[in-house]
């Protein structure tokens, strides 16, 4: 292919998928500014590679492959970072108090979504994305994220559970459901950030 | 997005769509016109041949031929081994600040593939660890790495047989509470050389519980219910499998030892149970280990632990300590388990032990990586004989000890300082030296900001000291910053010392960020590993993939770089490589 056609190539591609391509970038990185960084990243090194792309194959699923890998080195790079603590292996978190969620019950439920993912590892993350949002099947996930069909499947079970106890556990803890179980620091954190800080292993 | 507010349960499908609602607000934001886009981000051909020809020629300029440039670097390459600034005869004097800092210029290329000076160090294979936790075999006579070798949990723990045939106590993972796994399962896998499971037999499962007290709670520390750790007799006949499970009150712990031969489970040792913390406090117990020998047919046991309160705090306050044991260990059978009263506050982790030659034996103890190493020495009787207390860099994760081969002296790296302490563990006396500085402006960074020190963030060692077999001289990985900065800033090479006189004898200079050394069994080369995702410059450089850089000990010159293994951090499972 000869460089123009690969510019108006890549410009196309661009065009039609950057937006899919920060959607997992995000996912992955949690942060706009690394996602969008990962996202400008991935084309460049789309263009790079513009001859490997097999056009049997869906674009998208083939920047998909190169976004994952991308923003999990970058994120492994900030971790790096976060493991020069003095007290090593041990994250002390910075959390961000937000003001008051809005009362709306889908907004609220949308902060807890995003609460709960925030507490799963960035490959689980990327896994319930590309899964559920994107439909590729577990091979697919599993050839982006260098891990096995079976372990995508176990993966996707375990972030389930971890959302839905995160959830049911909110619940409990609302005004007028009281539950035994119900803590005051529980209670006290809802309408805040409640990111648990991230497990560095 | 809606949803019944009746339902008892949130099942699958509502997960999903939840999922998909949210990731659906993930958009991206408008692009600024002055930022960066990715056409600016891209290499040129003309960047990218040079790239293909060695990414480092690039330094020289675009003008100069690959040939020409490939003859200036192989003169340049047997790069000599940079000498103590001191006389004959006089100690040398700590560095006056010279450790080369980051360089100026443009941005380097990535490391090549494949560079060979010579002929192929030996050996050519390696197995290394990778940064998720499996191992993969690594040909530097290609510059390939292969796949995952068990797919098992990190907790597993392969070990090199004769033939380059591997074993493992692997451990697979199952169950989830709270996002930690709930049982672990032990299996002996055996491997052949070329990294294929030939066999596999089940030792043993471990289950522990969720703290009742937290049902429902979130706990941010996301504790853990199981754990298992590793390790193998000196000799590699027998296997220990330590593990420790939550079993509230209390944690239950112990170590199962297998007969490596035939996969048979010589004995069991149970230890006492643990708190799991009082009142507001959570405790996790860690599996045991058997940490060293302390004299005929007897070990240490070593169990840490850690606890927090409040519980639920997203600040919590943490207390670090551990447990020690001696045991007797004859024919793979523990006997005569005893506690030992002096250890509890001798460090974070207990790293080592040893005999003493009046009967009592040391425990080698860190805080906070290679913050502080304690060295207690106690008597027969178990009375304290003393501490030796050694200060290291902070913010560094790793294990900063080494044991000479006689037994007698414990090595302890300060890898931010460049000193290196020796302890005579027979009279507790202690006796540094400083590694001398790199040149910052010799014939290595001529070549380029891939040859120069890194300015990137760098935390953690796996592998940071390596004995030559001999016993002659220590090799040690230094890391620039330290002292009161969280943000390490890179490798300042690979310290060369004398092992009896802890003289400085050289420095050479990193090819990419250290983070693990190994020297070959005869001691010819060292290896070291270099972290990928950085370049030389210290600069993000997502090209850069993770690499290994073999040192000639005989004049430090540079055997063979392997500059394309991949995205994950590599480390030596050993520091003597067969």
């Amino acid at each position: 292919m000869i460089e123009s056609e690969r510019d108006r190539a890549a410009d196309q591609a661009y065009r039609d998928h950057a937006n899919d391509v920060y959607r997992v970038a995000y996912g992955i990185l949690r942060d706009p500014d690394e996602a969008l960084d990962a996202t400008h990243d991935t084309f460049a090194r789309a263009w790079e590679r513009w001859d490997q792309y097999d056009r049997q194959r869906p674009l998208r699923g083939w920047l998909h492959g190169i976004v994952v890998h991308l923003a999990l080195d970058q994120l492994r790079r900030r971790r790096v970072r976060r493991l020069a603590l003095p007290v090593l292996g041990r994250a002390t978190a910075s959390l961000e108090r937000t003001t008051e969620p809005d009362p709306a019950d889908d907004v609220t439920r949308r902060q807890l979504v995003e609460a709960a993912l925030d507490g799963l590892r960035p490959e689980v993350r990327a896994t319930l994305v590309l899964r559920h949002f994107y439909g590729y099947d577990y091979a697919q996930i599993g050839t982006f994220l260098g891990i096995s069909s079976g372990t995508v499947g176990s993966t996707l079970s375990r972030a389930h559970a971890a959302i839905r106890r995160r959830l049911e556990a909110e619940d409990a803890s609302a005004p007028g459901e009281s539950s035994p179980a119900t803590s005051p620091t529980l209670a006290a954190r809802r309408g805040t950030s409640t990111e648990p800080p991230e497990v560095l292993r | 997005m809606t949803r019944d507010p009746h339902a008892n349960a949130l099942d699958d499908a509502t997960i999903e769509q939840l999922v998909r609602d949210v990731a659906g607000s993930w958009t991206m934001p408008p692009v600024r016109l002055d930022a960066p886009s990715w056409r600016d981000r891209v290499r040129r051909p003309g960047a990218r041949r040079l790239a293909v020809a060695g990414g480092w020629l690039g330094r020289f300029g675009q003008a100069a031929t690959a040939a020409a440039a490939l003859t200036v670097v192989g003169a340049l390459i047997a790069v000599v081994l940079t000498h103590p600034p001191t006389e004959p005869g006089k100690s040398p004097q700590p560095s006056t600040g010279t450790t080369p800092g980051p360089t100026r210029g443009a941005q380097a290329t990535p490391l090549p593939k494949i560079l060979l000076a010579g002929d192929e160090p030996n050996p050519a294979v390696v197995v290394v660890r990778t940064e998720r936790g499996d191992y993969a075999r690594v040909d530097l006579a290609t510059g390939s790495i292969d796949g995952p070798l068990t797919s098992k949990s990190s907790s597993s723990e392969l070990r090199l047989q004769g033939g380059g045939t591997m074993v493992c106590l692997c451990v697979s993972e199952s169950g989830s509470i709270g996002g930690m796994p709930t049982d672990n399962s032990v299996s002996l896998d055996r491997y052949d050389s070329r990294g294929k499971l030939t066999s596999s037999s089940p030792i043993q499962s471990f289950s522990g519980e969720p703290d009742p007290r937290d049902v429902g709670e979130l706990i941010p520390d996301k504790p853990a219910h199981v754990l298992t750790n590793i390790g193998y007799s000196p000799d590699g006949r027998y296997g220990f499998v330590g593990w420790s499970v939550r079993a509230h009150p209390v944690w239950q712990s112990g170590i199962v030892v297998v007969d490596m031969r035939d996969g048979s489970i010589v004995s069991r040792l149970a230890l006492p149970d643990a708190s799991d913390g009082e009142g507001d406090a959570r405790r996790v117990v860690t599996a045991p280990g058997v940490v060293g020998s302390i004299g005929s047919s007897s070990v240490a046991i070593a169990r840490s632990w850690y606890e927090w309160t409040p519980a639920a705090s997203l600040e919590p306050s943490y207390t670090f300590e551990n447990d020690v044991f001696t045991a007797k260990l004859g024919n793979g059978t523990f006997s005569d388990l005893a506690p030992v009263r002096l250890a509890s506050d001798c460090g974070a982790t207990v790293n080592r032990a040893g005999a003493l030659p009046d009967g009592g034996f040391w425990l080698a103890c860190t805080q906070g990586g290679a913050e502080l190493t304690i060295v207690r020495r106690l008597a027969a009787d178990g009375s304290l004989l003393g501490d030796v207390r050694v200060n290291g860099g902070v913010g560094i994760d790793a294990d900063p000890t080494a044991l000479s081969d006689n037994g007698a002296t414990l090595y302890v790296w300060d890898p931010s300082g460049a000193t290196l302490t020796g302890v005579d563990l027979a009279n507790g006396t202690k006796t540094s030296g400083k590694g001398i500085a790199a040149a910052g402006e010799g014939p290595l960074s001529a070549l380029g900001h891939w040859l120069a020190p890194t300015a990137a963030a760098k935390s953690f060692l796996r592998g940071a000291l390596a004995i030559s077999p001999d016993g002659s001289r220590i090799y040690a990985i230094g890391v620039k910053g330290g002292g009161s900065s969280h943000e390490m800033a890179g490798s300042t090479g690979v310290f060369v010392f004398d092992a009896a006189s802890l003289e400085p004898a050289g420095v050479w200079q990193p090819t990419a960020d250290y983070v693990s050394l190994a020297v070959s069994a005869d001691g010819r080369f060292v290896y070291a590993a270099g972290l990928p995702g950085i370049d030389a410059a210290g600069e993000r450089q997502l090209d850069q993939q993770a690499s290994i850089t073999v040192y000639d000990t005989t004049d430090g010159s540079v055997r063979l770089i392997a500059g394309r293994l991949g995205g994950d951090m590599l480390s030596f499972i050993s520091s003597a490589l067969n």
